[in-house]
């Protein structure tokens, strides 16, 4: 085998399927990731990209076996994944919509407040208190590191989107994890705000110096970001490797991109794209 | 084979009732906790009819039918339709205030005297009383006898189901119900008129209940003055639920058979609260097997649970303005002085009846803790008052064990039984886990209360020191404790991952919250809660066993919640004075006041302020605060975006933030 060793890969998932009735969803499907890699994942719809997120976070229990760093994570349930450090972000970045921003940033860091168990807040016991203000200490930073300061007190169901996808992302970063999965982080944002997404993603990776994994549909930016692409199709691995030669297997081509340039060089704001799955901005309407 | 046809006759009514809990299902997607009090609405109107307005039967039949039909109409169109878009919580909720205010509306019917001249809430029972269309000469069979109100219920029954069938699989109204009831917006973009059908439901439901009830009202008796008892609508639920609340045939059979299985446990063991408990593993193995209609529609429609906007602080720069301190702490001393001065101005009646609210408050917090946050669905938070009263009382009186021994023992069983009724709504959501806890309310009573192994005496001790003020006080120390806990609890990690997992499950899990312990926990602290609350109540009143902790107090307390605003502990407590209280001050002006408070008012609440009578109160709080410091306490709602485009510059200062120097005391840091 010529991969490199489990120990000093971030994520490695070997043989991961799963079959819904007689749905053959995901089938035998390999993955790995080093830390500070971004991996590309494409595939048209229903080839079982979030399906694969959904088996490697746990959310749904597949065939094969799952390493984060080098702890066996398989069948775990998906908190404790997340404890092993695999973070992810969800498509529609819902988030908690009762909550303000603050709130959903103090959930955010349960992974680094062990001490603040059932009986200590019951009585209010000081574990408690300094788990919960340095909590609130780390989230304070994290509304001023991104710029988030005029909403802290906001509810997430007032928010737009691309502010939600921006508070997903804080999120992300204060449960700092070694691997992190982002489903579609340009879904149901503007343009123009997915182009900002290049630059803030690879900070956030160089910051947290994770492995991250991410399933896009707009194709300047993921292959703007990716150094590694794995292309899936009804399931299966149908291609992998460097952006530019995934991007031109014959069988991707076919399958996904179809033969229009347009498809994979990111033209003006007004161009029509014909693969392309961006939403108008419906950010304003909020 | 005699008893199976007695079973038959009696299981008409579970039938019935299934089968119009189904209908109104579909098309509203509820559980109509007041169907049975439309068919109670037709019986009335038919006794007042026929016994105090001497009509024709056929005449009296006619009209009350109508009448049921249209109270039903009326309902679908003012009420329900307002609150589809609700999440189903207070949906279902609403229901309950209907059932309350249709007992109004059947208080104030004329009733016939009651022979003998016996006061008016009498229990009409039997054929000598209630009209029937034409008697025969009683027939025996093995070892029932038989009369011309059997007869026709086991033929008229039938009938109604076999009418309603045939309407729903060949009239076009029903195929359009049928529809809607699978997926309501397709049906309306096809151009159903959906609300139409809706109401045709209703009117449909409603009918059959007055038809069901007409013709079991002699067999199976009739008080007017009594809500329709829980443990019926259990038994036509159960049946309802066993048909997936999709199949109107099914729920009927499965009615039946409920029925049968009654008579022959009543036969055998001369109770019937058995049954009960199997009617209870009927709903929990149907629901948890499995995935029908109500899971699928249920989970869809309740991920987006949203009771109202929480009620937010007051902005930092208000709250700390001297003057508005000032304030508060001037209120806070004012109400002190109030509550502990009050035992001392008041008369014993009154103490003791506060001391009661104290501790009915206890138990809306507990009700807050579980469904407001944790999002778990609760009809049965009396029931686990109960376990503590109950059971505490047994291990006073006849274990002989101290007062606060058994108090803990009391607090603690009613935490494990809470985590065990927990475990199966790991599974359920929702409406589900309503049902599954309103069956745990009603088993409880029927049932779990009455074992020689559970309960005492059924009497309870009050300690020598327990003097009316003591027990004011200590109710009072109940309550500031539950508030204190709970407020640190809500403020704090658990307490906030709660509502995380409500709002949110699967991101909760992605962010490493254990959601099946924080939905435990929450179960565990709810109960424990109540029962405590629970224990104490049984030492006030003195007795301990099911007439005290019945089901139908349940109910009463999640709409409590409910108007006090779900979600916030205050408004746990204003739902809790507002419930007790209006019955007991007002029973002077009119004895409906209590059902017409709680009916009428939870409606109105619901319909015009979700947010319940602590937005008001947190509205005039608002107020005053503007006013006293003259700041403004609006917090503007700026509808903008921080444009992911603008980020890059800010997030510079991303590089400076060392993870090893955040100020995180836990090792858990990669």
């Amino acid at each position: 085998m010529q991969s490199v060793e489990p120990a000093q890969l971030a994520l490695s998932a070997r043989g991961v399927g799963i079959s819904f009735g007689g749905l053959r969803a995901l089938d035998a499907v390999d993955l790995e990731a080093r830390p500070g890699e971004i991996v590309g994942i494409m595939g048209p719809n229903g080839a079982g990209k979030t399906t694969l997120f959904d088996c490697l976070s746990g959310f749904i229990p597949g065939e094969g076996q799952i390493w984060v760093g080098n702890q066996e994570v398989t069948g775990m349930a998906p908190n404790l994944r997340a404890a092993a450090g695999l973070g992810r972000s969800f498509q529609d970045a819902r988030l908690f919509h009762t909550m303000t921003v603050f709130e959903t940033l103090l959930v955010a860091s349960e992974l680094k407040m062990k001490h603040a168990g059932v009986a200590t807040s019951l009585f209010g016991l000081p574990p408690s208190r300094t788990a919960e203000s340095n909590a609130k200490q780390s989230a304070l930073q994290m509304v001023d590191l991104m710029g988030l300061g005029g909403f802290r007190d906001k509810l997430i169901k007032e928010l737009s989107t691309g502010t939600r996808r921006i508070v997903d992302l804080a999120c992300v970063l204060i449960q700092s994890p070694s691997v992190v999965l982002l489903d579609e982080p340009s879904s149901g944002i503007a343009q123009r705000e997915a182009e900002a997404l290049d630059p803030l993603l690879r900070r956030l990776r160089d910051h947290l110096g994770c492995a991250l994994i991410l399933i896009e549909h707009d194709m300047p930016l993921l292959l703007g970001l990716a150094e590694r692409v794995v292309a899936l199709e009804t399931g299966r691995v149908i291609a992998i490797g460097l952006p530019e030669e995934v991007v031109r297997h014959p069988e991707v081509v076919r399958s996904y991109l179809g033969d229009d340039p347009e498809a994979i060089s990111r033209s003006g704001a007004l161009a029509p794209k014909p693969k392309k799955k961006r939403k108008p901005r419906r950010a304003a309407e909020k | 084979m005699d008893l199976v046809v007695a079973g038959m006759v009696i299981g008409m009514a579970n039938a019935l009732l299934a089968m119009g809990l189904v209908l109104v299902f579909m098309s509203s997607r509820v559980i109509n906790l007041a169907h049975g009090e439309l068919g109670a609405f037709a019986v009335a109107v038919m006794l007042a009819l026929t016994r105090a307005a001497n009509l024709n039967y056929w005449l009296a039949l006619l009209i009350s039918i109508v009448s049921s039909g249209v109270l039903a109409a009326i309902i679908e169109r003012s009420i329900l339709r307002r609150l589809f878009k609700s999440p189903r919580l207070i949906l279902l909720i609403a229901t309950i205030g209907v059932a309350q205010l249709i007992i109004v509306f059947r208080l104030v019917l004329p009733k016939p005297a009651a022979p003998g001249g016996g006061d008016e809430s009498a229990f009409f029972g039997g054929g000598n009383v209630f009209p029937l269309p034409f008697t025969i000469e009683p027939i025996r069979f093995g070892r029932v006898i038989l009369g011309a109100e059997h007869f026709i219920a086991l033929v008229v029954g039938p009938l109604v189901a076999l009418a309603v069938v045939l309407f729903l699989r060949h009239s076009s109204y029903g195929i359009a119900l049928r529809a809607s009831a699978q997926n309501i917006q397709r049906a309306r973009l096809l151009g159903i008129p959906v609300g139409r059908v809706s109401t045709m439901a209703w009117v449909i439901a409603g009918v059959t209940s007055a038809i069901a009830s007409i013709i079991l009202a002699p067999i199976i008796g009739f008080s007017s003055t009594e809500a329709v008892g829980l443990p019926i609508l259990m038994r036509g639920l159960a049946a309802a639920m066993a048909a997936r609340m999709e199949s109107v045939g099914t729920a009927f059979g499965v009615g039946l058979g409920l029925g049968v299985l009654d008579q022959l446990v009543f036969y055998w063991t001369g109770r019937s609260g058995l049954t009960d408990i199997v009617v209870f593993a009927v709903i929990l193995v149907t629901l948890l097997s499995r995935r029908g209609v109500i899971k699928r529609t249920v989970s869809a429609e309740e991920s987006s649970w949203e009771v109202s906007e929480p009620i937010r602080g007051l902005p930092i720069e208000v709250a700390n303005h001297p003057r508005w301190r000032q304030t508060v702490f001037t209120g806070f001393l004012f109400l002190a002085g109030l509550v502990l001065a009050g035992p001392f101005a008041l008369g014993d009646s009154q103490v003791f009846f506060l001391a009661t609210v104290l501790l009915v408050s206890v138990v809306a917090v507990s009700a807050t803790v579980l469904t407001g946050w944790a999002g778990q669905m609760s009809l049965g938070q009396w029931a686990l008052a109960g376990v503590g009263g109950v059971f505490g009382a047994k291990m006073v009186v006849s274990a002989e064990l101290p007062f606060w021994v058994a108090f803990i023992l009391a607090a603690a069983l009613g935490g494990l039984i809470a985590l065990a009724l927990g475990l199966p709504a790991l599974r359920l959501e929702g409406t589900a886990l309503a049902v599954v806890t309103l069956g745990f309310a009603v088993a409880a009573a029927g049932w779990l209360f009455d074992q020689a192994w559970f309960k005492g005496s059924g009497f309870m001790l009050r300690p020598d020191f327990m003097t009316t003020r003591v027990y004011y006080f200590i109710s009072l120390a109940l309550l500031l404790a539950t508030v204190y806990a709970t407020r640190a609890f809500q403020r704090t990690r658990v307490g906030r991952n709660m509502i995380a997992v409500r709002d949110n499950p699967l991101q909760a899990l992605a962010m490493g919250i254990p959601v099946v312990r924080t939905k435990l926990t929450a179960f565990v602290l709810s109960g424990v809660l109540a029962a405590a609350a629970g224990f104490l109540w049984s030492t006030g009143i003195g007795l301990a066993d099911k007439s005290v902790f019945g089901p139908v107090r349940s109910l009463s307390i999640i709409s409590a919640v409910v108007i006090g605003g779900l979600g916030s502990i205050s408004g746990a407590i204003i739902g809790a004075f507002y419930f007790m209280g209006i019955p007991f001050w007002g029973a002077k002006i009119s004895p409906f006041i209590g059902l017409l408070a709680t009916g009428a008012g939870l409606l109105l609440l619901v319909i015009i302020l979700p947010g319940g009578l602590a937005r008001l109160v947190f509205g005039g709080r608002d107020m005053l605060a503007s006013w006293i410091t003259g700041l403004d306490v609006k917090q503007k709602v700026t509808p903008v975006t921080p444009g992911l485009e603008e980020l890059p510059e800010d997030l510079s200062g991303l590089d400076d933030l060392p993870s090893e120097g955040e100020p995180v005391t836990s090792g858990a840091e990669p």
